[in-house]
């Protein structure tokens, strides 16, 4: 039943298509058509751009080109086919281009993408690179200025505004005249051609600057390297033909120099005068150069030494000849009486050690002294003592004028004391005089050795000569020695012969003056420290017991027993002491004083010329000035109710007491007590101190000695202060590795008090420097070096 | 009564004319001067107490804005003009030196989200909610009020932010996606998308000018080459980032600021991880502006405060808050790297000294030279307990105290249970992972 019913379904089916078929083709073709014509013109247009877009969309995108059939309306073979009759060699080409396989389908449009973002990182990393060595430069400059100068220099065109370049606001008709004349054509071609030039700094710059730069070095360098090979030759020859090269070639300049421009010519004589100014300023032709040492030395065994050795010295007087400044002398009678009365004044004052007639201040003064006696002969006069440790004949005329000054010195002793038995013997008087004085500390080698010359002296019939020299100055010249008399130095022998015929009476009557003003001195120091009640000790220690005998001995021979022996001694060496000091300066200025002149200018050498002798200066600080007085007197004055010393002792008593350490007692309140009411009642009564139970008693051992157990002048706080802990660092700080390199780094200090002032700039230097009211700018391409151009 | 007194002769000391400068004679021999490290040392703790005593940042506020503000920016090339724009779509244009407002204007419907100067400083642009971006005029000194922008470009969907080219009149916003526009044109040059759908941040290179990131929401940092490729690499992090700041001295070098407290520095070349975390704020780190000399950055937070960090330290060197200060929704670090401006919710804009206790104006050689002694000894000395001690102390309001102490708990928590877990487990299963490895998640090309 289902399947005929199916199959008659089924042909019922077929039967209406195939009838329907033919006649719905029909209607339906032509209801096609029917619209085809309607629509005369299609109602959806393809898109039309009219604003120009960056994105087309793909839905709008149509070939027009192709029909309906699929047939494109151009066929590639047509275009071609010209070609192959014309050129063969392309239609060749062409034919083997059709020959190769198709490309491959192209990737899925995400891993494109992933693969452009890949390449273009890499693109953007090496583009980014280009900046690194730039800002690693940057980072650790140690000073960057902001806004940041490019390399690229930029080049102001001021041709637009060169006419109001005076005002800030220009007029109308200012501007525009600078306009017509900025469109003129020579303007606008100067402004196209300052565009065109890019002035940026390249590496080629860089490196041939650099090279330059170089070259320029070594060349100086080879110069340099020429110069110390030429100062090594030795040859003598090759100096003096130098030498001698040179001065006939400065002579033919001057010459011709005089003849073109002689105004020029004055201007180089001038030059040279000051040349020869500034050589009489220094110390050269002196006999403390390196040479003129080396010819002392040799002096004894060598004539030609000696004689250059002269020569030198007659050079220095020449060169030193006119110098005419005159000097007061600094030591004023009035002065001196006003300084004794103040001295008188000073109340003495055995506790502070500020005032003079106190122990301490005299040790303060004599170890000052001694220092600058120990100092004076090693580092000022050395000459002096090679004279009298190796020559013999040098030492001669040394000693010669050392013992005029021993002379001078008895005179003054003589004017002081009154005492006319000590001329008798003046040799060893002055022996002992030296010995006594601080100033030689080596004094018993240089004792010996001067003794042998006393002795020679004694032998001849020195007196006179020593006399003699006394007269002239005490210059000391090889000339004036008995050996070199006889030798050929007939210029010095010249010169002393002169300078004795010329002006000794002069020199002697400045002699004279200078022995009344040193006189006058000593009394005052005397009567200075006789009035001092102690006894200065350190002074008697220093001089040995065999010179006491010696004085003694001496004193007995004067023939004049003083009651007061230890005043006496202390007397006497302090005067010893004193006319040294005196004396000293003098003695090394002597040598000086070459040339006999009239007294006043003589004192004038003596003060320009000479060396400082800081003798001289100890003196200066002792008693001479004034103003020190005045000011020592007020320092007392101020203090004169402050017990300084008895205070310090009590607060180091009471420092020592703290530091001790304490007795612990451990016992506790009513433990270890236990007492019936009768002894209870008996506590109440009396105020009985509670016994210490031994056992309790915790002893601290004995504490080590302090360290300022020894010093009485400080206190020494051995406690360790946690108030400083807080301030100490615990942990080394990060750039550092040892903490050696960080305690220096501390202690280098960066202030203008401690260092020089553009050392404190630099190091004070900030690392990043802002002008004020101007705009940053973000780094730029110009910061960038080019390299293209290598 | 007697008195004792030292006297000194006047004319010793006094200079007789201004010109008089005595030199005075100084003996720099070191024996001489024992004291010499104890004395800077003294020297040195004064000046750094003195420079807490004078550390005043705050200069003043700009207040006008009638909600809170949403945007700052800063000319380009110039100092003292800013424009602010703020949730309810006004626009105002400050002068700073005078602190004055000059102009304001109803620029969009709804919450103005971005704002930039153009490199002329000439106009500047604005983006809103309203999906506008209106280009306004700087005419005749900002003096007169634009009755209108001077081009209106709409855009098919939301814009968030806007940031211009250095030097080219080009700009780059971002919202869906990430579009180059050229100033004269109503279509963007080019349109670069990686298939996220916000992006609320974006800025361009100072230095390299085609090279742009911006940050999304879906936690990455999305970099662009403007010229071919587009977005060229990709980074997600733990968290959201939520504005980035070009270094200007350094081309590849990059901080983000992040919703974790943190702000992230990332060196372009190798994003892999960021070349140093800055911690210190309390929530989450809302913007961040780069000083002009590369050296320093500044950021504002939701926590209330304004921090300033060196660019090779974890920890900032400064903090600043106020009572009034809300959630600090911008900053921005002037161009003369001497102030600093914070914009911030409750409608105000605040003006900061960049370095706290600086002295204003300018100064004598000499007052300069002091100020760069007390300096360089504070540097010398600042390892020294009492001195560091000084120097690192801040007030800060109760909520960032307890917010920091929290924190700091957590952290130890962490660590803690981190290293029982590694001594309680097999030698090598659990790894020491630096922290700087744990925050980006992924890195994509």
């Amino acid at each position: 039943m289902s399947k005929k019913l199916k199959k008659f379904q089924s042909k019922r089916e077929n039967d209406s298509e195939s009838d329907s078929d033919v006649y719905e083709d029909e209607i339906h073709n032509r209801f096609l058509e029917n619209i085809k014509q309607s629509e005369a013109k299609p109602k959806i247009t393809p898109a039309t751009r009219n604003e120009p877009a960056s994105e087309v969309s793909e839905f709008h995108l149509q070939s027009k080109r192709k029909s309906d059939k699929g047939k494109s309306t151009f066929r590639k073979e047509d275009l071609l086919r010209p070609l192959k009759s014309k050129n063969a060699k392309l239609a060749q080409k062409l034919e083997a281009v059709k020959k190769t396989s198709a490309l491959p389908k192209p990737l899925e449009t995400v891993y494109e993408k992933k693969i452009q973002r890949e390449v273009g990182y890499e693109k953007t990393k090496k583009q980014l690179d280009r900046w690194n060595d730039v800002v690693q430069s940057n980072r650790v400059a140690d000073q960057l200025q902001f806004p940041l100068k490019n390399r690229q220099v930029e080049i102001y065109d001021h041709t637009e505004d060169f006419l109001f370049c005076s005002t800030s606001n220009p007029t109308p008709l200012e501007k525009e005249l600078s306009a017509i004349l900025n469109s003129s054509d020579v303007a606008k071609e100067d402004h196209e051609k300052m565009e065109q030039t890019k002035f940026r700094t390249t590496l080629k710059d860089i490196i041939s600057k650099r090279k330059m730069m170089a070259s320029v070095r070594a060349k100086a360098s080879y110069v340099v390297s020429k110069g110390r090979r030429q100062n090594k030759i030795k040859s003598k020859k090759y100096h003096r033909l130098l030498r001698g090269e040179k001065t006939k070639q400065q002579i033919k300049d001057f010459e011709a120099l005089q003849k073109t421009d002689p105004e020029a010519a004055l201007k180089q004589l001038e030059m040279l005068e000051k040349s020869r100014a500034e050589e009489r300023a220094t110390l050269r032709h002196r006999n403390t150069g390196k040479w003129a040492r080396n010819q002392v030395i040799k002096a004894k065994y060598n004539k030609e030494s000696r004689v250059a050795l002269s020569e030198q010295l007659s050079k220095n007087r020449e060169l030193t000849q006119d110098l005419k400044v005159k000097d007061k002398d600094s030591d004023d009678s009035a002065d001196e009486s006003d300084v004794t009365t103040n001295i008188e004044k000073v109340q003495t004052d055995s506790n502070n050690p500020w005032v003079p007639g106190s122990d301490d201040f005299n040790k303060f003064i004599s170890s000052y002294k001694k220092y600058y006696a120990e100092t004076a002969p090693r580092g000022n006069s050395a000459e002096s003592a090679s004279h009298v440790d190796s020559t013999e004949s040098v030492s001669h005329g040394d000693s010669v004028e050392q013992n005029s000054l021993e002379q001078l010195k008895t005179t003054t002793d003589e004017g002081n004391d009154s005492e006319p038995g000590e001329v008798e013997d003046m040799p060893q008087h002055t022996v002992q005089e030296v010995e006594n004085s601080p100033k030689l500390k080596k004094s018993k080698k240089k004792s010996v050795v001067r003794g042998k010359v006393e002795e020679e002296l004694k032998t001849d019939d020195e007196c006179a000569l020593i006399k003699e020299i006394t007269n002239s100055s005490g210059s000391w010249t090889v000339s004036k020695l008995p050996a070199a008399e006889n030798s050929s130095n007939v210029k010095s022998k010249k010169n002393k012969k002169s300078s004795e015929s010329g002006s000794s009476s002069n020199v002697s009557d400045m002699f004279e003056s200078l022995e009344e003003k040193i006189s006058k001195k000593l009394k005052r120091k005397i009567s200075e420290i006789s009035e001092a009640p102690k006894t200065n000790n350190v002074e008697n220690k220093k001089v040995g017991k065999k010179q006491k005998a010696k004085k003694k001995k001496k004193l007995t021979k004067s023939g004049q027993n003083k009651p007061n022996d230890d005043q006496n001694k202390q007397i006497e060496s302090d005067k010893d002491k004193q006319i040294d000091d005196q004396n000293n300066p003098f003695a090394s200025r002597s040598k000086v004083t070459k040339e006999p002149c009239p007294p006043v200018d003589v004192i004038a050498d003596f003060k320009e010329t000479s060396y400082r002798n800081p003798t001289k200066d100890v003196t200066d600080l002792q008693n001479d000035d004034e103003d020190g007085d005045t000011y020592r007197q007020m320092v007392e004055e101020a203090f004169a109710a402050d017990d300084v010393v008895a205070d310090f002792e009590q607060e180091k008593a009471e420092a020592v007491d703290n530091s001790l350490p304490k007795i612990v007692d451990s016992s506790l309140p009513g433990w270890g007590s236990w007492t019936n009411s009768a002894e209870l009642t008996e506590k109440k009564t009396k105020t009985k101190r509670p016994r210490l139970n031994k056992r309790l008693l915790f002893k601290v051992p004995k504490a080590p000695p302090r360290k300022d157990a020894n010093k009485g002048h400080v206190i020494i706080n051995e406690e360790k202060s946690n108030k400083l802990k807080e301030h100490l660092v615990s942990a080394l700080p990060y750039p550092f590795t040892r903490v050696k390199d960080f305690e220096a780094s501390i202690r280098a200090p960066i202030g203008r008090t401690w260092v020089p002032e553009t050392a404190h700039r630099q190091l004070i230097a900030q690392p990043v420097v802002t002008k004020l009211g101007s705009v940053i700018e973000p780094m730029d391409e110009g910061e960038l070096m080019d390299r293209g151009e290598l | 009564m007697k008195v004792k007194v030292l006297t000194r002769n006047p004319d010793i000391y006094l200079r007789e004319t201004k010109k008089d400068i005595h030199k005075l004679p100084r003996n720099y021999d070191p024996s001489l001067h024992p004291f010499e490290a104890p004395r800077e040392y003294t020297k040195a703790l004064n000046s750094v107490k003195l420079e807490r005593v004078f550390a005043k940042p705050f200069i003043g506020n700009l207040d006008g804005h009638r909600d809170g503000i949403s945007c700052i920016a800063k000319q380009s090339h110039a100092l003292s003009i800013l424009a602010s724009g703020d949730y309810c779509g006004e626009l105002r244009v400050w002068d700073l030196p005078q602190r004055k407002c000059k102009w304001k204007i109803q620029a969009h419907d709804g919450f103005l989200r971005g704002l930039t100067f153009c490199n002329d400083n000439e106009r500047f642009i604005s983006v809103g909610q309203d999906k506008t971006i209106k280009i306004w005029s700087a005419d005749e000194q900002y003096c007169k009020v634009p009755e209108e922008p001077l081009s209106v470009i709409l855009s098919s969907t939301v814009i968030t932010g806007i940031s211009h080219h250095q030097k080219e009149p080009k700009f780059a916003t971002c919202g869906d996606v990430c579009q180059i526009w050229e100033e004269s044109r109503a279509e963007p040059l080019k349109v670069m998308e990686w298939g996220v759908d916000s992006l609320q941040h974006v800025a361009f290179n100072p230095i390299e000018s085609h090279i742009l990131a911006s940050c999304a929401s879906d936690r990455s940092i999305i970099l662009y080459d403007t010229r071919e490729a587009g977005p060229i690499r990709k980074i997600v992090t733990k968290m959201r980032t939520n504005q980035l700041s070009w270094n200007p001295m350094e081309a590849f070098i990059f901080s983000g600021a992040n919703e974790d407290y943190n702000v992230y520095s990332y060196d372009t070349r190798n994003l892999s991880m960021p070349v140093n975390i800055h911690e210190d704020h309390v929530s989450a780190v809302t913007s961040i502006d780069y000083a002009p000399t590369g050296r320093e950055f500044v950021t504002g937070s939701y926590d209330k405060s304004v921090r300033i960090f060196e660019v090779h330290k974890g920890h900032s060197r400064e903090i600043y808050h106020t009572k009034r200060m809300q959630h600090v929704t911008n900053v921005c670090w002037t161009l003369d790297n001497k102030y600093i401006v914070s914009a911030s919710d409750e409608m105000n804009i605040r003006l900061w000294k960049a370095r706290a206790s600086e002295k204003l104006g300018v100064l004598r050689p000499r007052e300069k030279a002091a100020l760069e002694y007390a300096d360089t000894l504070k540097q010398r000395f600042a390892e020294f307990p009492q001195i560091k001690r000084i120097a690192r102390h801040r007030q800060v309001p109760r909520h960032i105290y307890h917010e920091q102490q929290q924190l700091r708990a957590s952290k130890q928590k962490i660590s803690r249970k981190e290293a029982n877990r590694r001594a309680h487990s097999k030698p090598g299963t659990v790894p020491f992972v630096p922290a700087r490895k744990k925050v980006v998640i992924n890195e994509a090309s």
